[in-house]
């Protein structure tokens, strides 16, 4: 069988800060085939961003990458910064959340595009990169791509900067997209054209796809496959309808509880008691299991590793729901 | 039921030529909330900052506790203030970083004329009130988590016993798992205190859980108002209908709203969504239809719907 289009092994992911190493990714494993969607849920802090970012390598001086990232049989955690910068935006892309923050505001769209076509050589002259922009906003239906690719940033509203975005993601056929909530900074009557164009581009691209998100309904829409981080580690990992479902594993199923819905009465939403640790005072044992309801004696002397549990399902647990406890 | 807010006819215009506000009626009943949920831009935060009187309207009428608000200035203002109250969106940026959570609290009270030793004694039974321990009353904003700051600034908002807290995007910048807290706390006060909330909020799944009543807001004009029950179960305005059809996990390829929201500095005339409404017809560039009473306390500002007839299109109030 060909590789997957993108493999994650164990990456572990450290900062030094004030001279200590804090860990914010510790082992985790995953990987997306073309044409499928992997979302990453969690909540502030629990690494997802940072595991996304570590694919494209985008993390400062101060950062400490370990374990494995293939892009099909690429291993891209001992490349040279020029390789990478090669790879980048042409067979991995990302989509930033903050699609205002990630353009030059000093420039007009079309040659911002157009710089990347022409980075990569996908341009041989000015003349045609731009009309490849052009084709390119079209792609991302934007309906007059004439005018967009001669504005600035400035002069577009934010669902049109962040199809921009995309515009440049896609702007060199990458195999492996990464969206760091795209979608997080717009109303929701533009999200929900953004996530139909993300769906639709992947499915005739044929990329792999994975998303980092914070909304469980987004993740709903979206996924395949469901990732859920908690302080740096995946605590479940599955078909999307399984994960979100009947989840197995303790914080998954907290997480769910805790979303309002209409039909939960008022004031009986349930709440996750407690916060997150800080990465840099974890203790041993499970990091869940101050806030779990599960917690048992051997929850707090042993972290639990990854196992399948149900079908197709990995959960990282010494005590996990069974299916028809939540049946 | 009497209402502790009514507000007629508000209109603000900003000097950059945004037509923010646009001819917004609101009641807010006592010990109910009312949600006003909108996207970026619709006007519904400044509708709140009128209601506080941190803006001042153009045109429109304001009772308060069946006192005029408006003409209220200088001392009795102050002092009504005290019944009138804001839970901002991020409390770390709202709380003064120089002050501890217990001072921040205090401060307000001292505002409002308490003294020593009654103000300590008040502080600590507020923190109480919020579920936050009595350690807490030294930390300063930075040391807390966002869903202790978002208590501190509740805890603020009550000390004066309000009769209304605007609650301005409280709850948005919390992780779900935190905002259900936050929003269990605020369903708790009410039933202990029966003040009214103004809910204001982006997000349609927390103003449907925690609204007795909503208000759809589209640049700067009410479009759909009633029973949250009611306008979930049967949306009457095609915006109202959008809003619903986008939310993630509602499935994909749905119909959604066309485009994006035009600029409140220059909204289309008639009814401000025909631009994006799939079902617009000419008739809707004509007039902006006023809101109409459909069902008991349902009321939408829609030309399609069949109960929009000259003799009820005298608009009603949410």
């Amino acid at each position: 069988m060909a590789h997957p289009a993108l493999t994650v092994e164990d990456l572990q992911v450290s900062f030094r800060v004030a001279g200590e190493e804090v860990p914010v990714v510790r082992g985790v494993s995953f990987s997306v085939e073309a044409g499928r969607t992997l979302v990453i849920v969690g909540e502030s802090g629990s690494g997802k961003s940072v595991t996304a970012r570590s694919i494209l390598r985008l993390h400062g001086r101060n950062a400490t990458l370990d374990g494995a990232i293939r892009l099909g049989d690429t291993e891209l955690l001992g490349l040279d910064e020029r390789r990478m910068n090669e790879l980048r935006g042409a067979r991995v892309a990302l989509i930033p959340q903050d699609a205002t923050g990630a353009l030059d505001p000093l420039r007009r769209v079309g040659s911002q595009i157009s710089e990347v076509l022409r980075h990569h050589g996908r341009a041989p002259s000015r003349a045609g990169g731009l009309a490849q922009a052009i084709e390119l906003l079209r792609r991302v239906h934007i309906a007059d791509p004439d005018r967009v690719a001669a504005s600035y940033p400035h002069q577009l509203s934010g669902g049109m900067r962040q199809r921009i975005a995309i515009a440049i993601a896609i702007s060199c056929g990458p195999r492996v997209l990464i969206a760091d909530e795209p979608t997080t900074a717009l109303d929701v009557t533009v999200q929900a054209q953004i996530l139909d164009l993300l769906s639709e581009l992947q499915e005739r691209l044929d990329m792999a796809l994975v998303m980092v998100t914070h909304d469980v309904g987004v993740a709903e829409q979206m996924a395949d496959e469901v990732a859920v981080m908690y302080a740096g580690r995946v605590v479940e990992l599955g078909p999307v309808d399984i994960v979100l479902g009947s989840p197995a594993h303790p914080y998954t199923a907290a997480l769910l509880a805790a979303q309002p819905r209409p039909d939960v009465p008022r004031g009986a939403l349930r709440p996750i008691p407690g916060v997150p640790p800080l990465p840099s005072r974890l203790a041993v044992g499970c990091a869940f299991a101050p806030r779990c309801d599960r917690r048992a004696a051997e929850c707090d002397e042993v972290e639990p590793g990854l196992e399948r549990s149900a079908a197709r399902v990995l959960v990282a647990c010494h005590r996990p729901i069974a299916m028809e406890r939540t049946a | 039921m009497s209402a502790v807010l009514e507000a007629r006819g508000l209109r603000k215009t900003f000097a950059n030529g945004v037509r923010a506000v646009d001819g917004v009626d609101l009641d807010i009943h006592e010990g109910e909330t009312l949600g006003l949920v909108g996207e970026s831009g619709c006007g519904k935060s400044t509708t709140g900052r009128i209601v506080l009187r941190l803006t001042d309207p153009d045109a429109g009428q304001l009772r308060f506790e069946g006192r005029d608000l408006l003409g209220t200035r200088g001392g009795a203002l102050r002092r009504l203030r005290a019944r009138l109250q804001i839970v901002p969106q991020d409390p770390r940026t709202s709380l003064n970083p120089r002050l501890t959570a217990g001072e921040a609290v205090a401060f307000n009270l001292r505002a409002h004329g308490w003294r020593q030793p009654r103000r300590g004694e008040r502080v600590r039974e507020l923190f109480a009130r919020v579920g936050l321990a009595p350690a807490h009353l030294a930390s300063y904003p930075h040391e807390l988590s966002g869903g202790q700051a978002q208590r501190v600034a509740i805890a603020r908002a009550l000390a004066t016993e309000p009769r209304l807290v605007v609650c301005d995007e409280a709850v948005s910048a919390l992780d779900k798992s935190v905002q259900a807290e936050v929003l269990n706390l605020l369903t708790r006060i009410q039933a202990q205190a029966g003040v009214s909330y103004l809910f204001i909020s982006h997000d349609l799944t927390v103003v449907e859980h925690v609204a007795d009543r909503v208000a759809v807001m589209y640049l700067g004009r009410v479009v759909e108002t009633g029973p949250s029950a009611a306008v979930m179960a049967e949306p009457l305005h095609p915006y109202t209908q959008a809003l619903f059809n986008s939310l993630p996990g509602h499935g994909r390829g749905r119909v959604h709203a066309q485009g994006e929201p035009p600029s409140p500095r220059n909204p289309p005339s008639g009814c401000h969504f025909r631009t994006r409404c799939p079902r617009a017809v000419p008739r809707c560039a004509e007039a902006a239809p006023p809101l109409v009473e459909v069902q008991p306390g349902h009321r939408a500002a829609c030309v399609h719907h069949p109960a929009m007839t000259p003799a009820t299109a005298n608009g009603g109030t949410p």
